[in-house]
């Protein structure tokens, strides 16, 4: 028999950063609210401080911020019909564990996606033609547009007190900025970061083949500020401990730093950790949900009525819970029907490396997550698609994040895996590559699904999540175009040499990519081809709501944590106004 | 042969990590750095500054066409000692050993009134932008002065101190001394100073010299910031922390031989003659 906890307004699945935003607004407007965070409470005093936070060994190795695969993991497959397997230890992606979520490991690049990326079937139908593509690139409509999303994001970067440069100024373009972005109601809240001399070398290639390079928008803070919520945030100290650590210096914005201290200061608001959540019990009848039931810390189930249910765990968790509560049509790769675990995306990446030879000083050590150079004329908004037989794009940049000892020995190509060759090489380039980044977008198709395993269990008897996935064939067009692009870039850098990394095999789950994993619980405009309508609201149960990536109906090529916050803010904004005094369905389908 | 002195290998890797924080300034391109590159100082004209010697050594004007200081403005030695040990009940700080980086930018400093210093300012007003250079070099190059024995202290004073070293103060969104400072206060070269075995009353008079605005110029006010959020009593307590500590030895051989992924070869700074 579980234990039955005392009835909230609002039960939150996750204590990362879209269940620190419901938690700090929805307790502020007099709801009672509980967040449920599996894993365990860490602030930024004491956990985060050096020196043992510049573990590299620790964190960016053995991933002690991340998921604990020997709970609960993965089966993963690239196609159906294989047997999928269990990932045992994290790879390609690393979703976040404990207080925070993935939002503590993050790099804080902070981007928006272009208006284009909202409406993508509408505008490709119309820009190129509804024959422009084939059937298996299942791109939809977001259900909303740029310009509603634009306050949101706004704001969402006032939050976190992002750094940079306009480049499009309500309608008006900016010099030193990013000419490809959609308009901005104000410019960031903070300047950009100081550039790195990697991305002045990268700045130089790009000007001389006519690009307009830009600083990456960036969450590691630049200055002494003060966000919305009176959060304070520290200059950045360019440490380069961004990506799979914490931030010792209240530098990166962080759901610890710049929300949830505002809403755990409300007595509405409880964040209950080491609560590992199993399942939304629901109402057949009726059809709401009516609470969690999750695994306390000492292991006892336990379950927590609610009268509205967020999902705010990680990009595919949230689809994976909705499958093993059975709820809505699980999505059928055979018929393409069905809507959970559809449309599951990622990130298509690349990358070269230009190599000095010894001849510039890089200091790769003095990095930032978001220390970067970009150029933008490759995504999908920016250029002309025509005869190119795909659609999408991807922002080339060149980050200066670390030069950390186990993972950063960037070597030519033809050089030796081990040994004193390799050895050799890894002191001659050390301090003097570059690697540039070509950040993909990611198109649906119906291989690419999430669903249950077949096989599989987890620590507490449930089925695991399966994911199905490899590149499309659109992204693997996409990428070989914007690589060769970059590849133009990298030439003009003046190295001695230059390694490219192009997408040439399928997709695999073992090396790390990046942890920009979307869709399986996306938005839209038909509950038959979506599983939330345009206010995240599940089109099933209208008290069950779904934030994060899993609501993307396709990959943008850019980093998705933006977005993702500023759908948040969006999401709440309904609830506050629209949902919570008469609570039904939003939209009718 | 006398214990090492840690900072020895951080000493040597100044030199060649300065391109880190001069070189690549605000827009990433190399600027001039030879005025960072200690290599371009020279010990033997610091060391007559030092002294307070009329003029520099045979052979060597003083540059740029400014005439050499007067012994009675300059004689660093008096206050700082020969090696640099500083006078802790004067509140004269130890030199010894210090990035040359930091105590050039702190001589700039003096002179432009960023800090705000009765002695300190006609000093180094008095001094050219290359003696400055040179006399920040032979302190940075001055391996051995010795520590006056410990202050009795309260041992819940230095916890504290402790405290705040380690992990700042969370109430009040202070980070840890140790996440710049290094690990017992060594430092990180080129731009952080060592801490360890400063003068506590040293220490406390700058924190609360950040604290009340008479001190700027750590480039993004960071210590300004953390001065203002502590209290007077947090100040003290870990301004005798840093006091009560050593720096630990650490092997030698990583500054004499360089280590294999340093940026550039390793120029030993040039020994003090005796």
């Amino acid at each position: 028999m579980a234990i039955r906890m005392k009835p909230v307004d609002v039960a939150l699945i996750g204590g990362g950063l879209t269940a620190s935003i419901l938690g700090k607004e929805l307790a502020e407007a007099g709801y009672t609210v509980v967040a449920l965070e599996r894993g365990q409470m860490r602030q930024t005093i004491p956990d985060f401080q050096s020196p043992t936070m510049h573990d590299e060994l620790k964190y960016s190795v053995r991933h002690s911020l991340m998921q604990d695969p020997n709970i609960q993991t993965l089966t993963f497959r690239n196609f159906v019909g294989q047997p999928a397997l269990p990932l045992r230890q994290l790879g390609s992606f690393l979703p976040g564990e404990g207080v925070g979520g993935a939002m503590v490991h993050w790099n804080g690049q902070t981007w928006r996606f272009q208006p284009e990326w909202f409406v993508l079937r509408s505008w490709v139908n119309e820009r190129y033609g509804s024959g422009f593509l084939s059937d298996e690139v299942t791109i939809q409509d977001w259900g909303i547009t740029y310009d509603e999303i634009e306050p949101y994001y706004s704001f969402f970067e006032k939050i976190c007190g992002t750094g940079g440069t306009a480049g499009n100024l309500n309608g008006v373009i900016q010099e030193g900025g990013n000419p490809f972005e959609g308009p901005r109601s104000d410019p960031y809240p903070n300047p950009p970061m100081k550039q790195s001399h990697s991305g002045y070398l990268f700045e130089q290639g790009a000007r001389a083949l006519g690009y307009r390079p830009f600083p990456v928008p960036s969450s590691n803070s630049t200055r002494h500020y003060t966000n919305p919520y009176g959060a304070e945030l520290k200059p950045c100290m360019y440490c380069g401990f961004c990506e799979t650590y914490g931030c010792e210096h209240f530098a990166k914005a962080s759901p610890q730093v710049s929300i949830l201290p505002y809403a755990l200061a409300n007595k509405n608001f409880e964040l209950r950790t080491r609560a590992y959540v199993t399942r939304i019990d629901w109402d057949r009848q009726a059809k709401v949900a009516t609470g969690v039931t999750y695994i306390d810390a000492q292991g006892r189930e336990t379950f927590q009525p609610a009268n509205m249910v967020v999902l705010c765990a990680f990009a595919h968790h949230n689809p994976i819970l909705m499958l093993q509560s059975g709820i809505g049509q699980p999505y059928d790769p055979a018929t393409r029907t069905g809507t959970v675990g559809r449309n599951y995306t990622y990130q298509t990446m690349t990358s070269i490396d230009v190599f000095y030879d010894g001849q510039k000083h890089i200091n790769p050590f003095m990095g930032a997550g978001s220390l970067g150079t970009a150029v933008d004329e490759f995504n999908n908004g920016s250029f002309d698609h025509s005869g190119l037989g795909f659609i999408g794009g991807a922002y080339i940049a060149a980050y200066q994040t670390s030069g950390r000892p186990i993972h950063h020995h960037p070597v030519p190509d033809g050089t030796p895996r081990w040994g004193l060759e390799w050895k050799r090489a890894v002191a001659q380039h050390y301090n003097s590559t570059v690697t540039i980044s070509i950040h993909g977008s990611s198109v649906p198709h119906p291989n690419n699904y999430i669903g249950l395993d077949p096989t599989y269990t987890d620590a507490f008897g449930q089925p695991l999540g399966m994911i199905t996935y490899d590149f499309p064939y659109n992204d693997r067009l996409m990428s070989r175009y914007v690589t060769e692009k970059a590849w133009d870039i990298a030439r003009a850098m003046g190295g001695r040499s230059v390694s490219v990394g192009w997408l040439d095999d399928h997709y695999s789950i073992v090396p790390y990519q990046t942890t920009h994993n979307t869709g399986g619980a996306i938005m839209g405009t038909d509950p038959t081809t979506s599983v939330v309508n345009r206010y995240l609201q599940s089109w099933d149960l209208h008290n069950l709501w779904v934030m994060g990536s899993s609501v993307f109906p396709q990959n943008a090529g850019y980093n998705p944590t933006d977005t993702v916050g500023a759908l948040a803010y969006w999401a709440v904004d309904a609830m506050l106004k629209q949902y919570m005094k008469s609570p039904r369905s939003l939209v009718q389908a | 042969m006398p214990a090492i002195h840690p900072s020895i290998a951080f000493a040597a890797l100044a030199a060649g990590l300065l391109f880190v924080t001069v070189g690549q300034a605000q827009d990433g391109r190399i600027q001039t750095i030879e005025a960072y590159d200690v290599r371009n100082a020279d010990l033997e004209r610091g060391r007559a500054v030092v002294v307070g010697a009329y003029a520099v050594p045979p052979g060597l004007d003083a540059g740029e066409g400014r005439p050499p200081i007067r012994p009675a403005e300059g004689a660093c030695f008096r206050c700082h000692g020969i090696d640099g040990r500083g006078d802790r009940a004067a509140i004269f700080p130890r030199l010894t050993d210090q990035t040359f980086k930091y105590l050039y930018d702190s001589l700039k400093d003096y002179a432009s009134g960023v800090r705000q210093n009765e002695i300190m300012g006609p000093i180094a007003r008095a001094l050219t932008d290359r003696q400055m250079r040179d006399v920040s070099a032979y302190y940075a190059a001055q391996k051995e002065a010795d520590y006056p024995p410990p202050e009795r202290v309260d041992p819940e004073v230095l916890q504290l101190g402790a405290a705040l070293a380690a992990i700042g103060n969370a109430q009040r969104g202070v980070q840890g001394c140790i996440n710049c400072h290094g690990p017992d206060g060594i430092g990180l070269p080129p731009t952080y100073p060592y801490l360890a075995g400063q003068y506590a009353a040293y220490l406390e008079a700058q924190m609360l010299a950040w604290k009340t605005g008479r001190r700027k110029g750590d480039g993004f006010g960071i210590m300004e910031n953390i001065s203002k959020r502590l209290t007077d009593e947090e100040i003290h307590a870990v301004s005798q922390y840093y006091a009560s500590i050593r720096p630990p030895v650490v092997t030698p051989e990583i500054a004499e031989t360089g280590a294999p992924m340093t940026p550039l070869p390793i120029v030993p700074v040039q020994p003090v003659r005796r």
